[in-house]
């Protein structure tokens, strides 16, 4: 954020858009020979720093954005007074002893005072002069600069610009493509005021604060300004704000819009520092999330899922478990009061949600929880990954034994000698699982299920003769053979052909496939 | 319900705070059955003290209670109206909060109602916030901080309350539900007719006394003096040279600055046009020259000199000035870069008498407690009425057998002229004093 006389925007037929800096080499350049300045000055005076920045005021380039950009270094510096003594004791003694006299109105005199003050610190004359005022702004010395890089610079400062804006906006409305548990949780830090709506699929959320019921009032904009990083965080979002502009007699009310799509690449996208990004809210769901993600279930565990509408509120569970179509959620309530569950049951009741699972500290009394038709696991110090399994297993079982269900009535019929499981699966629109169930009680006439994949009986017999015409030969040459004949799933074939292989170590060629039986299974 | 309207994202009727008390008299005076979760105050001591008052004081506090405890009273700085709201406190014997515009203030008005009430007083703004039942808090960090603070108190006290209407601080008043308010100040009127106000967000004017009325009564007699000074050859040069580049850009765009507005306008311009940014960097230059002039520097030294025992506060516009002056003549000096412990120390070091002069730019403009100074010499100003007759009060504090001198030195012939003309002629119609110059 910038001060406002610091700012750089254009308006026209009740738009406003600020003036964006662009990441070209000029401006890239630009932020360089500013960022070097800085760093060149470490250990030298503020007024001396201060006057080379005022140089490059002169240089063709708007002066607010030379001040802008100097501005943002500024915060990176830490400046500090360096002198003998002190200089408000320094200050202390030469005040007093001027003051013995009516007017220090000669250098003489001026010298004769600080002389008298410079032998009492044991100092020199020069000494005491360098301290009385080092701590006067132009005074200060440079200590530390926290270097940036030039594009991140533009970036930062592009974002700053925004923020300047928002700054006089009475309202804003949104759209993310996520991040929205951090956003909502900064919105209700804030302060602020939302509602939510549902508009072609996407979550429209209109933000401003409870004094904008009563009037049109800028109060809120520093708060809309500090929640802006959190969404373009989101990577993907567009926002609209009215933007109070104009003399203050005539105020006018402007419309900022903005898109990730044009100005995705020109703002600073990660302004939040690493200790403000908390990827998980508690420990809790940490470990849970990391042992389920060991188990390679073949659920994908997402953190925040897109959002509920419970009304006009939101309510976003921890987690959300993704398979095939099929959805389920987590809800971890770890630390609450009466009063949170309270309104979270009350939400939870609003927004119907299906398949969700609450989990909750056992250590806590927990009645009201079980009026929900909801699962409800109970917890102590870890979240337990067994109920959770068993809770997705069984909802995949309902879900498969329904699909299979509705496909015994599906004729199938196959083309060529070789066909994935999964592309079928796909073509049907139903999972793998379910296909390979329906497969095994009803095959497709000619065909047999081999590991993953459906091989004709005449592909199969075609394999088995040209095996056989091999000998005693090596998997390696067992393989090769099955690849040329289009067969990936090699080990699965030579099993269902009722081979063996002995190994002589872990070498393929040195392993010797040979035909222990007929076939693994009778012809149908 | 008055006031009030539908929050579907609340499922409530929501009303300002203004409307408090409003709301409590209506269901009060319709029967109606309520609890008020609203009002949330301070667990409060008792507060009473043994506040003299004079004559005006009382009058103007009962002007007040009459009121119904609601309105501004107007009097002069420097007569006392922090005793007034220590009446209204003592009165009330309910938590308060104190809304004051500088840092300065909120240390006076702590210092005075822990004397006053003997309790420990809370503080906000200037880094730690303590909350007590009677607090003391700047306007930015009520206008911040008002979600947390806007329902604690009965009485809420302005201080400097020609502050309050404008478009972030009305905020204040618009928020807090403090059924009480007192609004206190020397200028009612702002320049942009904002005092309109006023009547909605504190109540309207209960009591006034202007300044003429108090002289000679209560406060010291005091006398005018302007000083009229040439700038050196060399500066006479250089500000002619600046101000042309800012007269010629104005004639070659035909524009004439006549009203704050028109000024604002230009300074606008000044970032699309360089041209502009160039003449208003000349024409800072040009003021800077003579609100900067050596020559005002030799007419101030011959003042001190000649009147060596007169406790002095030196004004200046800009800092840079200040630190001329502490520099040149080793005078103690406070800018809003002073560190809050050595301000306070010189401030209780030119009172106790340790020291004779301050210099100092527009910090203690308003309403800094500063006894017995008995001259003030104005070395810049910005022109702004309101300014010079606070600056004014500071040396008029009430004293006996002495004159206060306030002496004003201006550059001759420059655009200064005319501010000084501007502040001097609304000072005539507060004063009715006629200046003697020199």
């Amino acid at each position: 954020m910038l001060p406002f006389n610091l700012l750089i925007a254009r308006s026209r037929a009740g738009k406003i858009r600020p003036v964006y800096v662009p990441i070209d080499d000029r401006h890239v350049s630009l932020a360089s020979e500013l960022i070097e300045a800085f760093q060149e000055h470490l250990g030298r005076r503020k007024g001396e720093l201060l006057e080379v920045l005022e140089r490059f005021e002169v240089l063709g380039y708007d002066y607010r954005l030379i001040r802008g950009l100097s501005t943002l270094l500024e915060r990176r510096c830490s400046f500090k007074a360096e002198s003998q003594v002190e200089a408000g004791e320094a200050r202390r003694l030469v005040f007093a002893e001027a003051n013995r006299h009516a007017l220090v109105a000669t250098e003489e005199m001026k010298k004769n005072v600080l002389l008298r003050v410079a032998s009492t610190l044991s100092i020199s004359l020069q000494q005491l002069e360098a301290s009385l005022w080092s701590d006067l702004d132009q005074e200060l010395i440079l200590k530390e600069f926290s270097p940036i890089g030039a594009e991140d610079l533009l970036k930062q400062y592009n974002m700053s610009l925004t923020q300047t804006i928002l700054f006089k906006a009475t309202m804003m409305e949104f759209w993310a493509g996520g991040n929205y548990k951090q956003i909502f949780r900064r919105i209700k830090f804030l302060g602020l005021m939302y509602t939510v709506e549902k508009e072609e699929g996407l979550f429209k959320v209109t933000v401003d604060g409870p004094m904008a019921l009563f009037k049109l009032t800028e109060r809120y904009g520093t708060s809309l300004a500090k929640l802006l990083p959190t969404i373009v965080e989101a990577g993907e979002w567009r926002l609209k704000a009215s933007i109070v502009a104009g003399e203050r007699h005539s105020p006018r009310i402007l419309e900022l819009e903005l898109d990730s799509g044009d100005v995705g690449n020109v703002i600073e996208s990660s302004s939040l520092k690493p200790e403000q990004i908390s990827i998980f809210d508690s420990s809790v769901e940490e470990k849970f999330a990391r042992s389920f993600e060991a188990l390679g279930t073949g659920w994908r565990l997402r953190r925040e899922p897109e959002p509920f509408v419970a009304g006009s509120h939101i309510m976003i569970p921890d987690f959300s478990f993704e398979k095939e179509g099929m959805k389920a959620y987590l809800e971890v309530v770890g630390f609450w009061t009466e009063d949170y569950l309270t309104k979270k049951i009350q939400k939870l009741k609003q927004i119907h949600a299906r398949n969700m699972i609450i989990a909750v500290d056992k250590t806590l009394s927990c009645s009201r929880l079980k009026e929900l038709r909801m699962e409800v696991i109970f917890y102590e110090r870890e979240v337990p990954i067994k109920p959770i399994i068993d809770y997705l297993n069984a909802m995949e079982e309902e879900s498969i034994a329904k699909q299979v269900e509705s496909l015994a009535d599906v004729e199938l019929t196959l083309q060529g000698d070789v066909a994935s499981l999964e592309e079928l699966a796909e073509k049907l629109q139903t999972s793998k699982e379910a296909l390979r169930r329906r497969l095994q009680t009803a095959p497709v006439k000619g065909y047999r299920l081999v590991g993953d994949v459906l091989v004709s009986e005449k592909k199969l017999d075609d394999i088995d003769r040209r095996l056989s015409q091999l000998g005693e030969a090596s998997l390696s040459t067992a393989t090769e053979l099955l690849q040329d004949m289009g067969i990936e799933a090699a080990n699965q074939v030579l099993e269902a052909l009722g081979y063996e292989v002995k190994w002589y170590g872990l070498d393929q060629d040195k392993a010797i496939i040979s035909k222990s039986k007929t076939r693994s299974t009778t012809k149908p | 319900m008055p006031n009030s309207s539908w929050d579907s994202r609340s499922g409530a009727y929501r009303a300002m705070g203004l409307y408090y008390r409003d709301i409590v008299d209506y269901l009060n005076r319709s029967g109606i059955q309520y609890t008020d979760e609203a009002l949330d105050l301070l667990p409060c001591p008792h507060l009473r003290c043994k506040v003299r008052m004079r004559s005006y004081q009382e009058e103007a506090l009962n002007a007040w209670l009459n009121a119904g405890m609601r309105g501004v009273i107007v009097l002069p700085t420097g007569s006392g109206k922090t005793v007034i709201a220590v009446g209204a406190i003592s009165r009330l014997n309910a938590p308060t909060v104190v809304i004051v515009p500088t840092l300065d203030l909120v240390e006076q008005w702590r210092r005075v109602l822990s004397k006053e009430f003997e309790v420990e007083v809370g503080t906000y703004g200037g880094g730690e916030n303590i909350l007590k039942p009677l607090t003391v808090s700047t306007y930015d960090s009520a206008y911040l901080r008002v979600e947390e603070l806007g329902n604690r108190f009965a009485l809420i006290v302005f201080d400097e309350v020609h502050h309050l209407p404008s478009m972030g601080f009305r905020h204040i008043a618009e928020m807090f539900i403090s059924p009480y308010r007192m609004g206190l100040t020397a200028t009612y009127e702002r320049e942009d007719g904002l005092q309109l106000e006023l009547p909605r967000l504190v109540g309207g004017k209960v009591y006034e006394l202007a300044v003429q009325e108090l002289a000679g009564r209560h406060l010291s007699e005091y006398d005018l003096e302007r000083i009229y000074v040439d700038l050196t050859p060399e500066e006479e040069a250089e500000y002619e040279r600046q101000h042309k580049v800012f007269r010629d850009y104005l004639e070659s765009r035909g524009l004439v600055l006549r009203t704050p507005t028109d000024f604002t306008r230009f300074i606008m311009r000044t970032g699309r046009d360089p041209a502009a940014r160039e003449a208003l960097l000349a024409r800072n230059r040009a003021m800077d020259i003579a609100l900067n002039s050596q020559s005002k520097l030799e007419a101030l030294k011959k003042i001190l000199l000649e009147n060596p025992s007169d406790s002095t506060i030196i004004f200046t516009q800009h800092n840079k000035l200040v630190h001329r002056i502490a520099r040149d003549f080793l005078i103690p000096c406070i800018t809003h870069m002073t560190p809050k412990e050595e301000r306070t120390e010189i401030l209780d070091n030119f009172r106790d008498g340790k020291y004779r002069l301050i210099v100092t730019s527009k910090v203690l403009d308003e309403g800094v407690d500063v006894p017995d100074a008995t001259r003030a010499i104005i070395l810049s100003g910005t022109g702004s009425s309101r300014e010079f007759i606070q600056r004014l009060g500071r040396v008029l504090r009430k004293r006996e057998g002495k004159r206060a001198k306030l002496v004003e030195i201006v550059s001759r012939e420059t655009a200064e002229t005319r501010m000084s003309w501007r502040r001097k002629r609304k000072w005539r119609e507060d004063a009715s004093i006629q200046p003697s110059d020199r």
